[in-house]
């Protein structure tokens, strides 16, 4: 396994770096913190002759709260630095605690979450939390910038709604929801991931949001409006109840397919318990 | 009880200090002037004639200094193997495995090499291909190998058991008392079959080697365990001296049997041979996965058992699956099934064991040879018994456990340890509050024979200044055998420790050592080394009596120099004395043999490595996800030479054991290994270890070692897979038969239950 030869760049603005992507077209691609993307080069998996280096970019990295309070996070933020950034586990716990049990920690110091969203590989945790969050992603291209929401972010394993000259360069996102992910990863990569939201109304302590999506069991995260349609509404101490056989009912909703990481039923079964899982962690 | 606890007092390691800094030489760490780079190509497919193979675009390519193919091998004995000459230096004619060696480029860097193996054009003829035992072992199977060129005590002692025009290139049978027939006549009668899966040795250090030809002979810096295999069957592969051929050992980053006998010097010395220059093989730890690993195993187990739970007569059959080259796979056939026996007293025993070549990486040696297998089967059966006996499992061992002296075999020397006493440590400590508070506890007994060959021999270069030098074959594979020889030298001269050195394994200044595995070293070797402090003492004896009329008979050595008792001289003055100079040296020898001691070693096995385990669990009913919460492992291993050594061994053990109970298999598909890397082969880490383990090593102080010391270090393995599982069967009502113990496993087990309750 090593590198093929390739041409390094590395572009100190986002225009230079958008420039260079589309001049230097399909055997070109970005390169954030390589956890991903060395491993496939190595592999011959991904031919490409020009690698551009986005982390000579001044200001992708780090966590902001914006003037209307909502949490900015450069996309070349590492997954550590998120794992123990002060303001996100002090406003988005759920994120910083997912952040910490990825991988390694080889992984988490060069790993960025703009990396991994961009390389949508299917068996990650961030997709689904970012999408129970209701994060959105600021996309920066030829065209201008736009905002997708992370639910829609997705079209399948590798392939996402970002074109190939767009720079992902915020994750955005407003810290309402008291949130849980919960994985199960027996090897290196999760084989289900499950991350549920929820907001609470003041008044009478009932859920007034829920957001429930699955991840790594299915191809891209998915939403579970069966089990959103059973909890709105539901009071705190309640949640048990309004659970019961819909999070099985869910599961059973989902795109999921067996295969060398676990059978259908059982992938589908996982998917279920993590749901239950993180509806609890989130109520309590 | 029969010994004492072990204190945990412990002695500094004589390499911790280079290897914490990184000094520590490894193989890798050797650069020679115009040292060359080599990598290898590998066949893509399960089997297939080789048609023709094009190198001349990779030697072409600049920086490309030679290709080595089937083709060069003509003036060379070109195939080799410890029971069978069965595999090529590189392929001839015909791949056998996915990951069979092709062809072998030496180049002005790795990443040249690389790049040239792209450039190599093969053309093959595609073959029917068969990877799963059972088939390979049917009739009519595609023949891995048309037929077997037999060696006879080669490596081991004596020859394998091939059958011609099969696959099977070991079948074995033994068989005392009356087994069928008993079995008839039982009150109880069980059967069950467990399967092991083939598993990666996964050491830190994939597979290195710098080899060096000068037109005369070779010198290669290797990372086997056996150098003296090496060196042999370099010798016969191009027909050359034995002493034209060096070995040198420097430290080796794990081993486990995955660099026993020999593996890849005799490609990487032909590539050196070829090129005209020293070349450097690295492998990566994928390539380590297509070089070797343990044999997969499928056991079935039939014991007739009386009213009382007493056991009388059992039969195990096993079919092993020995991937394309046998290595060493005969032995562990036999292995396998020996070990499936147990501490226990079986009055009618049938064994038989078949192992099969197929399209697979070439099985090996590994910690405990054929003992995770045999084992795994044999003490998951136990419980079973005892689960329909109604009997708690301490019980139903204690009513077949043999006693110190019985005989496990009539052929075999009698068990010298008492595994009563160890299963009574077990027992205390699953009583513990803590653990009893918990879950229903699991475990495993076992008594294993090391095939222990008694060839080695030392020498001991005492100086005029009283320090002393270690010359042993032993290789430091991480398991502190410098610590204990030193230890052991250091001892039986009577000087402090820090006076003695251990000089790295070198075969033009070591003596002959049959090799590092086994368990054998810390006895064998350092029986040698013992010896060979009583021949230096003899003739320092000898000497003081000549120059100073000592009495030879009690000449020491002291801090002071020697002593009689009455009188005492600097050590420099004796040589003084001897030599006009106050300078020289006195060199001891020490062999063992099987004839050493007046034949008392000679009995095999030379000593029982045992071993008791227990767990509590921690099992996740609604994922199927087990933890070993906490685990304690019991060796009794008659005298700790080397404390941390010793308890790191044993933690180790059950470490790796734990690995192969809850996450490894090497899988294929189709012909090919589908995660043959570290992404989807997962090993234990730190974070999967049990919460508390407990290692208690017992010293009764009657081992045939220095100080009465038993080997040790593969026993602790043993236990863990069984102990889980019969922990399962406790306190979850399940009974898994297959490893690893995957959480999709127990999740269907426990639906399985649920639905059937």
């Amino acid at each position: 396994m090593r590198l093929p030869e390739f041409s390094y760049h590395r572009p100190e603005s986002l225009e230079a770096a958008i420039e260079a992507r589309l001049g230097l077209g399909e055997e070109s691609t970005y390169y954030a913190g390589g956890t991903e993307l060395l491993i496939v080069m190595k592999m011959g998996f991904l031919p490409c002759e020009h690698v551009i280096d986005l982390k000579g970019i001044a200001g992708l990295s780090g966590v902001r709260e914006d003037a209307d309070g909502r949490i900015a996070i450069g996309a070349l933020t590492t997954l550590h630095a998120l794992a123990t950034s002060p303001l996100v586990r002090d406003r988005i716990p759920s994120l910083a605690a997912m952040s910490r049990d990825i991988a390694n920690i080889r992984v988490r110091v060069a790993g960025t979450i703009g990396g991994n969203l961009c390389f949508a590989e299917p068996r990650a945790d961030p997709p689904a939390l970012l999408a129970a969050l209701d994060a959105s992603l600021e996309l920066a291209g030829a065209k201008g910038t736009r905002e997708v929401a992370v639910g829609r972010f997705f079209h399948g394993q590798l392939e996402t709604e970002r074109a190939d000259d767009e720079i992902l360069t915020r994750i955005l996102m407003r810290p309402r929801y008291a949130a849980a992910y919960r994985r199960f990863a027996p090897g290196e990569r999760p084989s289900a991931g499950a991350a549920v939201a929820l907001e609470f109304d003041s008044a009478d302590g009932a859920i007034s949001a829920v957001r429930v999506w699955v991840g790594a069991a299915t191809d891209r995260p998915a939403a579970v409006p069966i089990v959103e349609e059973a909890l709105a509404g539901v009071a705190r101490d309640a949640v048990d109840d309004a659970l019961a056989e819909v999070a099985e009912a869910g599961a059973a909703s989902l795109d999921i397919e067996g295969d060398e990481h676990g059978g259908q039923d059982y992938k589908r079964h996982l998917a279920a318990t993590l749901i239950r899982r993180a509806v609890r962690a989130a109520a309590s | 009880m029969t010994g004492k606890v072990s204190d945990r007092a412990s002695t500094s390691s004589a390499d911790a200090i280079e290897k914490v800094t990184g000094a520590a030489v490894f193989v890798s760490d050797i650069e020679l002037a115009g040292m060359l780079h080599g990598k290898v190509l590998r066949s893509p497919l399960p089997h297939a004639r080789i048609r023709a193979i094009d190198a001349s675009a990779a030697l072409d390519l600049a920086g490309v200094q030679a290709v080595l193919t089937g083709e060069d091998l003509a003036p060379l004995d070109a195939h080799w193997g410890p029971y069978f000459k069965d595999r090529p230096v590189v392929a001839i004619d015909k791949v056998r495995y996915v990951g069979d060696p092709v062809a072998a480029v030496a180049a002005e860097s790795e990443a040249i090499a690389e790049e040239a193996l792209d450039l190599i054009a093969v053309d093959y003829d595609e073959l029917p291909f068969v990877t799963e035992a059972e088939e390979a072992a049917a009739p009519g199977a595609p023949l891995v190998h048309d037929d077997f060129e037999v060696l006879e005590d080669f490596y081991f002692k004596g020859r394998a058991n091939p059958v011609p025009g099969t696959n099977v290139f070991q079948s074995y049978a033994y068989e005392h008392g009356e087994a069928e027939a008993a079995l008839a006549a039982a009150a109880h009668v069980f059967e069950d079959t467990y399967t092991f899966p083939m598993v990666f040795h996964y050491a830190m250090e994939p597979h290195t080697v710098v080899a060096d030809y000068d037109g005369d002979g070779f010198t290669l810096w290797s990372c086997a365990q056996s150098p003296a295999a090496v060196q042999k069957t370099l010798s016969r592969i191009f027909r050359m001296p034995q002493s034209k051929i060096r070995v040198i050992s420097p430290f080796v980053g794990g081993g486990f049997g995955g660099k026993a006998s020999v593996k890849i010097d005799p490609l990487v010395a032909a590539l050196a041979w070829k090129a005209g220059r020293p070349v450097r093989v690295r492998l990566s730890l994928e390539e380590s996965m297509l070089t070797c690993r343990r044999l997969g195993a499928r056991l079935t187990i039939r014991t007739g058992v009386d009213p009382d739970g007493k056991i009388v007569t059992k039969s195990v059959r096993a079919l092993l699956d020995g991937g394309a080259y046998a290595d060493t796979g005969p032995a562990v056939a036999i292995k396998a099934v020996t070990r499936a026996i147990g501490p226990y007293d079986i009055p009618n025993l049938k064994l038989e064991s078949t192992a099969v070549y197929t399209n697979t990486v070439p099985g090996a040696a590994f910690r405990s040879i054929g003992g995770p297998q045999g084992v795994w089967a044999a003490e998951s059966e136990m419980d079973v018994i005892a689960q329909r006996l109604g009997l708690d499992p301490m019980e139903v061992r204690s009513r077949n456990l043999l006693g110190k002296g019985g005989h496990v075999r009539p052929d075999l020397r009698p068990l010298d340890v008492d595994m009563a006493a160890m299963m009574g440590m077990l027992s205390q400590v699953v009583r513990q509050p803590a653990w009893d508070a918990e879950e229903e506890f699991g475990m495993a007994l076992a008594a294993t024979d090391p095939g222990v060959l008694l060839a080695s021999t030392a020498l001991l270069r005492l100086k005029a200044d009283g320090s002393a030098l270690v010359l042993a074959g032993s290789v430091e594979i991480g398991q502190g055998v410098r610590n204990v020889l030193r230890n052991v030298a250091a001892d039986a001269l009577g000087v402090a420790v820090d006076r003695v050195s251990v000089a790295k394994p070198d075969t033009d200044t070591s003596p002959f050592d049959w090799g590092t595995g086994a368990s054998r070293s810390t006895v064998v070797m350092g029986l040698a080394v013992e010896s060979a402090a009583r021949d230096v003492l003899r003739q320092i004896g000898a000497m003081a009596a000549d120059a100073f009329g000592m009495d030879a008979a009690a000449v020491r050595l002291t801090d002071a120099g020697v002593s009689d008792g009455r009188q005492t001289r600097p050590l420099d003055a004796l040589f003084q004395a001897i030599y006009g100079v106050d300078s020289g040296e006195v060199i001891g020898q020490g062999v063992i043999t099987p004839r050493a001691f007046d034949g008392k070693l000679g009995q095999a096995p030379l000593f029982w490595e045992t071993s008791a385990g227990a767990c509590v669990l921690d099992v996740d009913e609604e994922t199927g996800r087990v933890r070993v919460e906490r685990y304690v492992s019991v060796a009794e291993v008659g005298k700790v030479l080397n404390p941390a050594g010793a308890e790191g061994q044993d933690e180790g053990a059950a470490v790796q054991g734990l690995g192969h109970a809850l996450y490894e298999e090497l899988r294929y598909a189709n012909g090919q290994p589908i995660n043959f890397n570290a992404f989807d082969y997962h090993v234990p880490r730190i974070d999967e270890a049990p919460e508390e383990l407990v290692t208690i090593l017992l010293e009764s102080g009657d081992g045939p070692g220095p100080g009465g010391a038993r080997g040790m270090g593969e026993g602790g393995i043993l236990p863990m897979a069984p102990a889980i599982a019969n922990a399962l069967a406790r306190g979850y009502g399940i009974r898994i038969h297959d490893l690893p113990i995957t959480p999709e496993r127990v999740w269907r087990a426990l639906r399985a239950r649920k639905d059937a309750d």
